[in-house]
């Protein structure tokens, strides 16, 4: 029987169970009282514009309100509150986040899952792009720490925990989202910008996680509609599959010196394996993620944090029956 | 590094220096000469001059430009005016400098010392040879992102690398013309040069507001920049408003519409748009409404338009119309809200957020368009230009494909392969048509000599 997510059940796991200080640990204790939060209550009314003064206020609010849904939003100069809301108030910061959703992927999934569904295979695809993401934002822009949210339902959020990043404006978030974009117009077009050289660690990158990845899970027939001989193809999957270490130069020895081939095996694996990333969760600075460590109104799961993503599938994520056991 | 500024670089504090009032008329008289004579001019002691006469040459440089800023502090179309102009001198400065550390001061100076490297500093701070790492070369690459015409030949170390923090470039990091590396954006100066321009722009600007509360200090000092005011208003009419088409022969005004083939098709469609539903969404009206502003209408001339044209005007009298949509045409202006007196969008802005003929029509009816549009032509060579032109749209090349479609039109290739902005098209347009014209003209004057 499934278990039903009641109101007693979400205060309790607010009252004894939401370590509020992991969650401080996220957003950090200045400034707490002009951050905005917004929750799910009731019967699915979604308020926002809400700040407490200390995080006892928080806490009880989602105790009393037995939250479903719980969002945390951007500091402001003043409280948010419904007679001083967001639009009517100077912004000055908020952590830069990614959202990776599995059905982001829906166009190019072979798997057959569709929306929210998941497998192992489609899964590994929100897996390669955390792994993608994270090496870039810590070799290419320096940054020290991402930490990886699972959402509760179908992907991953990515918390870049430098503090510079708070400061950001939308042009300089927009900025980095660009320099990760290879498909655009992901939803309908899907069409592939070509691989740049100048943005050599990058491309690298794209050669030794994506090219690699597709590489491996590719039957010899698959690549052989991209115009590569069966028994080349076949040499192809096996020597990536053996190399511990691949890189461009490797792919550049082992792939057909053919224009033409070249171009459709770089399209075919950006389209298939690069990350998609939910580019309004990034860019909006005004916008609200979910909470670290709460419950998803939804599934029941908890947004827990991943310390390897690399081995995370959302079905070992913590429920809150099994936390209130 | 101990950061020397040059001479050149005017928003350098220029320490204690005296300025006689009675000069001051003549120093800005003789740099905005010097700006409308469009001779950009370098600044660095000849061998020849004295100390004494290179420091006055320097006073006066200083002293001119002051008291421009002052002049244009209360205006914002002439802030705007003396931002562009002055931009432009800067970028010819930095970029025919032939001190590379010149440079970098200029560019510590203007995003920080601490947010500035050279890549020997980057290879010491990580212990690698970025160089040798990446396999780079200080080679200029084969297709050169700048024109060294354009700077008479004087371009020197463009195609040198530094290194900036990549938060103070967004709009190269989002090109990826940058190899980024621990979050410092190592870049050649060529690639950086017009978002360097820019940032003087902007910190040029913030200096010219905060000259505004000088002026409003000093009731007397409005009489001592009036005359230097009032030329600079006249020449920023003439040759900014009225937009670079007059230079062309196209004259202000309303006399554009007797010109449309040098509309760019987005422009071209927006009108026609307008012109069929009365109404267009509010980012397309901004778009038109300051790419009509850039070529020469006024305002006035523009509520003319809107008024024929939109249905906001049922029921509404020509004066209420002015009062409640005219709103919009005057913020364009800069003569309500923050007082910015706007330049139409990029090519790039219109593809993300206003319209862009390519990106945002459908394939199969631009396709349409094309054919209808130019049906005197030979048919092979329009189909092959479509064939061209949707495998750019494909590819999402849609400043190429523009410019593919102008190759069409004109039978000549636009600089650079690709549209930057939408009042660059028109220009090239009348170029090529008001050259042919000419061309034909004195053909026939010719001919008809003879006969």
């Amino acid at each position: 029987m499934k278990n039903e997510l009641t109101p007693e059940f979400l205060a309790e796991y607010y009252e004894k169970k939401f370590p509020m200080d992991y969650f401080m640990s996220f957003i950090g204790l200045s400034n707490f009282s002009n951050r905005e939060f917004g929750f799910v209550v009731g019967k699915e009314a979604f308020v926002r514009n809400i700040s407490f003064q200390n995080t006892d206020q928080l806490r009880e609010y989602m105790i009393n309100n037995a939250v479903k849904h719980a969002y945390v939003g951007a500091i402001y100069d003043t409280p948010p509150s419904r007679e001083t809301p967001i639009q009517k108030i100077k912004w000055k910061g908020r952590e830069f986040i990614f959202d990776i959703d599995i059905d982001e992927y829906d166009l190019v999934r072979k798997c057959g899952c569709k929306g929210y569904q998941y497998c192992k295979e489609c899964w590994s695809l929100v897996q390669d792009a955390a792994s993608f993401i994270d090496e870039t934002m810590k070799d290419d822009f320096g940054f020290k720490e991402v930490i990886w949210i699972f959402s509760g339902r179908r992907g991953v959020h990515g918390w870049v925990m430098d503090k510079i990043t708070q400061d950001f404006d939308q042009a300089q978030r927009v900025a980095i989202l660009n320099y990760l974009t290879f498909i655009h117009d992901e939803k309908r077009t899907q069409s592939i910008e070509e691989i740049p050289n100048e943005a050599k660690p990058l491309r690298n990158r794209i050669y030794s996680l994506v090219a690699k990845s597709f590489l491996e899970k590719s039957t010899p027939e698959q690549l052989k509609e991209l115009g590569i001989s069966i028994n080349k193809a076949k040499e192809i999957i096996q020597n990536v599959q053996l190399s511990e270490q691949f890189d461009h130069h490797q792919y550049n020895i082992i792939i057909p010196n053919d224009t033409l081939v070249r171009r459709k095996l770089s399209d075919e694996f950006i389209l298939r394996r690069y990350p998609r990333i939910d580019r309004k969760v990034t860019m909006d600075t005004r916008r609200v993620s979910r909470m670290p460590y709460s419950v998803h109104g939804k599934t029941g799961q908890i947004a827990i944090e991943i310390k390897d993503i690399g081995n995370f599938y959302p079905d070992s994520a913590p429920t809150i029956w099994e936390s209130l056991m | 590094m101990s950061v020397v500024l040059p001479d050149w670089y005017i928003l350098k504090d220029p320490g204690d220096i005296t300025i006689d009032v009675n000069s001051w008329y003549k120093f800005a008289n003789t740099r905005l000469e010097r700006f409308l004579s469009e001779d950009l001019w370098i600044i660095q002691k000849p061998t020849w001059m004295s100390n004494e006469e290179w420091i006055e040459t320097k006073v006066q440089e200083i002293g001119g430009h002051f008291l421009l800023r002052l002049a244009v502090a209360k205006d914002p179309r002439l802030t705007s005016w003396l931002v562009e102009v002055e931009g432009d001198l800067f970028e010819f400065r930095f970029v025919s400098s032939p001190n590379f550390d010149e440079k970098i001061h200029v560019l510590m100076d203007l995003y920080g010392q601490e947010n500035v490297k050279t890549i020997d500093e980057i290879n010491e701070i990580f212990r690698i040879n970025i160089h040798k790492k990446f396999n780079l070369a200080d080679v200029p690459p084969k297709k050169k992102r700048y024109s060294s015409s354009k700077f008479g030949g004087k371009v020197k170390d463009l195609d040198k690398r530094i290194a900036i923090k990549f938060f103070k470039i967004p709009s190269v990091v989002s090109a990826k013309k940058v190899l980024l590396y621990q979050g410092w954006a190592i870049v050649r100066l060529a690639d950086i040069r017009l978002t360097v321009k820019r940032e003087f722009e902007k910190d040029l600007k913030g200096i010219i507001e905060k000259s505004k509360t000088i002026v409003e200090k000093d009731s007397s000092l409005e009489v001592t920049i009036k005359p230097i005011k009032d030329k600079i208003d006249e020449i920023a009419r003439s040759a900014r408003l009225s937009g670079d088409l007059s230079k062309l022969g196209i004259e202000a005004g309303e006399e554009i519409f007797t010109k449309p083939e040098t509309f760019p098709p987005c422009i071209r469609e927006l009108i026609s748009v307008l012109q069929a539903k009365g109404h267009l969404s509010h980012v397309e009206n901004w778009q038109l409404g300051t790419y009509l502003k850039r070529v020469g209408m006024s305002i006035e001339e523009q509520y003319a338009f809107w008024y024929r044209n939109s249905v906001d005007n049922v029921g509404m009298s020509f004066d209420e119309f002015k009062n409640r949509v005219g709103y919009q045409i005057r913020h364009i202006y800069g003569k309500e809200g923050g007082g910015i007196d706007y330049s139409p969008p990029s090519c790039k802005t219109c593809i993300d957020g206003f319209f862009c003929y390519w990106a945002h029509k459908k394939l199969e009816d631009l396709s349409e368009d094309i054919r209808v549009g130019l049906a005197d032509r030979n048919t092979e060579v329009v189909e092959t230009a479509i064939e061209d032109i949707s495998r750019l749209i494909i590819n999402q090349r849609f400043q190429t494909a523009c410019a593919r479609y102008f190759n069409l039109l004109t039978g000549w290739r636009m600089g650079g392969n690709r549209v930057n902005h939408m009042v660059n098209y028109s220009r090239q347009v009348y170029k090529r048509f008001h050259s042919k014209k000419q061309k034909d003209d004195a053909k026939n004057k010719e001919k008809n000599e003879e006969g």
